[in-house]
């Protein structure tokens, strides 16, 4: 912005854009956009996700156990079918951590499947069953070593095929071992 | 910072305030989004077709970053090695939240506890942690994956 006074006349303005700020200002916000841009943030997404209520009490001293309560720190669900997922144990890195067996146990004795989409076809099925009661909670088994995106996987194949809420059993190598 | 125009006036230049201004303001904005997230790029999350999109009126959440070797990850500290310290470190989260909900006037805080594992982790500490939470008192959870289209 300039002033311009000639002579005994009005005081002239004159008025120049000063771009440069605003430059200044479109390459800070440029910059903060991508710097603060993930892709992997946006494509992110939760998993249904339950876990059994805690028990109504808390023993405070040891005549107050009450072994027919659920512990405080169980992540079983009271499902009637549980998912049991082995893992090969070879020494072999690509191959260890993968699933090896799925497994369903139920009431009516273990079905071995040999991948998730049959386990999925499987246990949609079992949804539909009039004899299955509980057809919200479903169970996961899996075994220690196993890798989390295996785990994901049969969650997955769990929630497709119509169960709402999934638990886990602890880790079946881990329960034998200690 | 002011110039002298040819009529002998002086005018300020606003150029390098109006700079600084913008560097503080960017990097405050900065600072308080990671902080908000608690993110990691570090995780690889798994892939799931079943995963929805997060609730963003959730504000009031814990991010648990696991990375690939099961190793709990907190903003500003180093990984958490043992299990006695992820288990002092959720008691003592959810102490603060326990106090703030009290404040607030509600019973029980409401805290969802966010869980980004990374994909090739192992399910042991995954479970354990699953563990500690409820042992710790949390009541609410998610498991964050990558949403894979159908």
């Amino acid at each position: 912005m300039k002033k311009k006074h000639k002579g005994e006349g009005p005081l002239e303005v004159q008025l120049n854009t000063v771009i440069t700020p605003m430059l200044d200002m479109t390459f800070q916000l440029l910059f903060f956009f991508v710097l603060t841009y993930s892709p992997s943030a946006a494509m992110e997404g939760k998993m249904d996700f339950n876990l059994p209520a805690s028990g109504d009490y808390r023993a405070r001293a040891p005549e107050d156990v009450n072994l027919d309560k659920p512990s405080d720190t169980d992540l079983a669900l009271p499902a009637q079918l549980t998912v049991l997922i082995k893992t090969a144990h070879t020494g072999d890195k690509s191959v260890d951590g993968n699933i090896s067996a799925l497994v369903v146990k139920s009431t009516d004795g273990e079905t071995a499947l040999p991948n998730l989409e049959a386990l999925e076809n499987f246990l949609r099925h079992k949804v539909k069953e009039e004899g299955l009661s509980n057809k919200d909670d479903i169970k996961i088994e899996a075994e220690s070593k196993l890798k989390y995106a295996c785990v994901i996987d049969v969650m997955d194949a769990c929630l497709k095929s119509g169960f709402t809420r999934v638990g886990f059993n602890p880790p079946p190598d881990l329960t034998t071992t200690n | 910072m002011a110039q002298v125009s040819n009529d002998g006036g002086c005018e300020p230049n606003l150029i390098p305030l109006l700079d600084l201004v913008l560097q503080l303001v960017m990097f405050f904005i900065m600072v308080a989004n990671f902080a908000a997230q608690q993110v990691t790029s570090d995780v690889m999350l798994p892939l799931a077709t079943s995963a929805r999109p997060p609730d963003p009126g959730e504000t009031d959440v814990i991010y648990l970053n696991l990375n690939s070797e099961g190793k709990l990850m907190v903003t500003g500290r180093e990984p958490l090695q043992t299990l006695s310290e992820v288990k002092y470190f959720l008691i003592s989260e959810y102490n603060t939240a326990k106090r703030a909900a009290e404040q607030a006037g509600e019973k029980e805080p409401k805290t969802v506890v966010i869980i980004r594992a990374d994909k090739n982790a192992d399910f042991k500490p995954v479970y354990e942690i699953l563990k500690e939470c409820k042992g710790a008192g949390f009541r609410k959870w998610q498991l964050r994956a990558t949403v894979k289209n159908k």
